[in-house]
């Protein structure tokens, strides 16, 4: 992919509008319009790699274990008033259709720039629904990682440029690394297309040493909070300053704070934190072709779209200014 | 043997429950009624108390079912302190927000209000529920103004806000503080060695039965020591984590403290199968002799919140069932 410095890109999801509704993970009229619609506001913004805002998602795990047949149980909390339906493995796994390949194919139709393919990784469907039938987490984990891998495939064999794998459940387990990282290179080996993996509000710092090791091409880190703490208070900046991710991979800094009631940030704000991000990420030139910028996480939780949209313009102003500087 | 449930309850899966969810959606929306928010959130304590005391549990908590998170809410309370980035609690997909301290924590409002009253109108025996000192200064981050030269000296701060609020509890049944940071995977025994003395401090002159329950780990005999070594009256243990507890028990006991046995699995590890009430009497059968069952407990390891509210409710009543026929 031909791309400026500091690329600017987004995670995934986006607010829904409030024409589309009940989504449960497969294309419809209305999440097809709302896909459109977003590829068109991206392109305006200046965007350099799009995401298609995942409007058909109703959840990034439940949707996999309701795609695959398996029963859903009720709600629980992730937080405050926020809820997740936790999907129950209770057979073998087994992918008989495609999950996410149409709706990869319906946004990467609607623009020439390349449309990040975005999956949900082996460690965070394992963690994020119950298991009553593999009797180790190792074939649980390495049982979905052949689910994504099938999916991978078939989204490079699409065309896909580049493909997300989230894994937000990086840190839960974190004495887990190896099994986390086999379930990962069984996803992304010998893909042929630039890889990302997608991580956020975990105890990154647990985790830290072990990334440069993680088989993707990119790290992208939800890191706003830690910009705003500085090197000084921020355990995870300093442990990036000693060692910075750039030195073994891209990596993609988030610089906008998704969580709801947080308000728009100020160009100056996002500013600094790129400027921070630069300075404990990007030692050398080198380093710094490695980074792009983008949000924290998917937009899905800022629930407002407005407030979603001026984020995002206040981040490809931001980015405009350091790109001036540079 | 008395039963118990930790932490929050789950609050959605019921008619007085999921219109909370909405009406609270519409209140961050900017359209919703607080007043409403306020009246929802009372109901629906009474009802999963009721919920629990049908389950058999003996002593119920509130069911905490207004807290944001589990482990820092208490400092919602408390001058000095703002939210910052949204963190994972240990193992789990549930978030806390990391406090962050900018100067002297000062308790600014009580932290047990109406709806532990509306808890006690329904059961007599409604516990006091907070997260522990030590383990809120492990989810904290000290800010450039802060007056503390570390976390130990944050707990410390945290311990004497729990003192101001224990003032106003005399009567209450049993004040339970969680110290997941005490056992849970990285806690260091160099670490947690503070945590006698903090509580020694933080409950001097106090004449309430209290408890401090772990979770979420296993237990060195230094750990257990520690732990057995507590000023409280009931140390909670995670049987459900640490399937070798009962020997070390075994071993250690008896002691003149009741136990929290927490060998009914909350599902914070994926699991959702029910435990076979016979297999977890002859476990608990065989730590009978060591363990004073009439000062303690068979509870869930952690809270039910990891399990949807009709899981959470079979949980209970195993646990239920459980504490009855042992006692009998």
């Amino acid at each position: 992919m031909k791309l400026p410095l500091l690329p600017t890109t987004s995670v995934g999801s986006f607010p829904k509008p409030s024409y589309v509704t009940g989504a449960k993970g497969r294309l419809d009229d209305n999440s097809r319009r709302a896909t459109r619609e977003f590829i068109e506001r991206q392109e305006a913004l200046g965007i350099d790699v799009l995401v298609d805002g995942e409007f058909y998602r109703g959840d990034m795990a439940t949707d996999y274990y309701r795609a695959l047949g398996f029963p859903v149980a009720d709600w629980t909390r992730s937080y405050d008033n926020r809820f997740w339906r936790k999907g129950i493995v209770d057979k073998p796994l087994r992918r008989t259709d495609p999950i996410q390949l149409e709706q990869f194919k319906y946004a990467q139709s609607l623009t020439e720039k390349p449309v990040k393919a975005i999956l949900t990784g082996p460690t965070t469907l394992a963690n994020w629904g119950f298991n009553s039938h593999y009797k180790t987490r190792e074939e649980l984990v390495l049982s979905w990682a052949d689910i994504v891998r099938e999916e991978a495939l078939a989204l490079a064999k699409a065309g896909a440029r580049c493909i997300q794998v989230d894994e937000p459940a990086v840190a839960e387990r974190y004495w887990e690394t190896d099994l986390f990282r086999d379930g990962l290179r069984r996803v992304t080996e010998g893909l042929g297309v630039y890889t990302i993996t997608h991580v956020c509000y975990g105890e990154f710092p647990l985790v830290y040493p072990n990334m440069p090791n993680l088989p993707v091409d990119q790290i992208d880190i939800e890191l706003s909070s830690e910009l705003d703490l500085g090197l000084e208070r921020s355990k995870l900046l300093r442990l990036m300053k000693e060692d910075p991710l750039t030195k073994y991979k891209d990596m993609a800094p988030g610089v906008i704070d998704v969580r709801p009631g947080v308000g728009v940030e100020d160009v100056e704000t996002v500013v600094r934190r790129i400027n921070t991000a630069l300075e404990v990420l990007a030692p050398t030139d080198e380093a710094l072709r490695r980074i792009w910028i983008d949000p924290d996480c998917g937009f899905r939780t800022t629930k407002s779209p407005t407030i979603a949209y001026e984020k995002m313009e206040v981040m490809m102003e931001a980015v405009k200014q350091v790109r001036e500087r540079l | 043997m008395k039963s118990t449930l930790v932490g929050p309850y789950p609050r959605v899966g019921s008619e007085c429950g999921d219109k909370l969810r909405k009406e609270l959606n519409r209140l961050y929306e900017g359209n919703g009624d607080p007043e409403l928010v306020r009246s929802l959130r009372k109901d629906l304590t009474g009802e999963v108390v009721r919920e629990m005391v049908a389950a058999g549990i003996s002593q119920p908590n509130s069911g905490l079912i207004d807290v944001h998170d589990e482990l820092t809410w208490p400092l919602e309370y408390a001058d000095g302190v703002r939210f910052g980035g949204m963190k994972k609690i240990f193992h789990t997909n549930v978030h806390y927000r990391q406090a962050l301290v900018d100067s002297e924590v000062r308790r600014k409002r009580p932290l047990v209000g109406d709806l532990y009253k509306a808890a006690l109108e329904v059961h007599p025996a409604v516990k006091v529920e907070f997260p522990g000192p030590f383990t809120m200064a492990k989810h904290s981050v000290l800010g450039k103004g802060s007056p503390y030269s570390d976390l130990n000296d944050l707990a410390e701060a945290y311990a004497r806000l729990f003192r101001e609020e224990l003032s106003t509890l005399k009567n209450a049944p049993l004040v339970q503080f969680n110290e997941p940071s005490m056992t849970a995977p990285g806690a260091k025994i160099e670490d947690i060695g503070i945590v006698p003395e903090l509580y020694s401090r933080m409950l001097s002159g106090f004449d309430l039965p209290v408890a401090v329950w772990t979770f979420y780990g296993k237990y060195s005999p230094e750990t257990l020591e520690t732990l057995l070594s507590l000023p409280v009256d009931v140390v909670g243990l995670d049987f459900a984590w640490d399937t070798e507890l009962d020997a070390q028990l075994r071993k250690r006991l008896p002691c003149d403290k009741g136990i929290g046995i927490g060998m009914i699995d909350s599902g914070d590890r994926g699991y959702i199968q029910f435990e076979d009430p016979t297999r977890v009497m002859e476990r608990l059968s065989k730590l009978r002799g060591y363990v004073d069952f009439e000062k303690s407990f068979l509870s869930c390891n952690a809270t039910l919140e990891h399990l949807p509210r009709d899981y959470a409710r079979r949980k209970a009543a195993l646990i239920g069932e459980i504490a009855r026929r042992i006692s009998e």
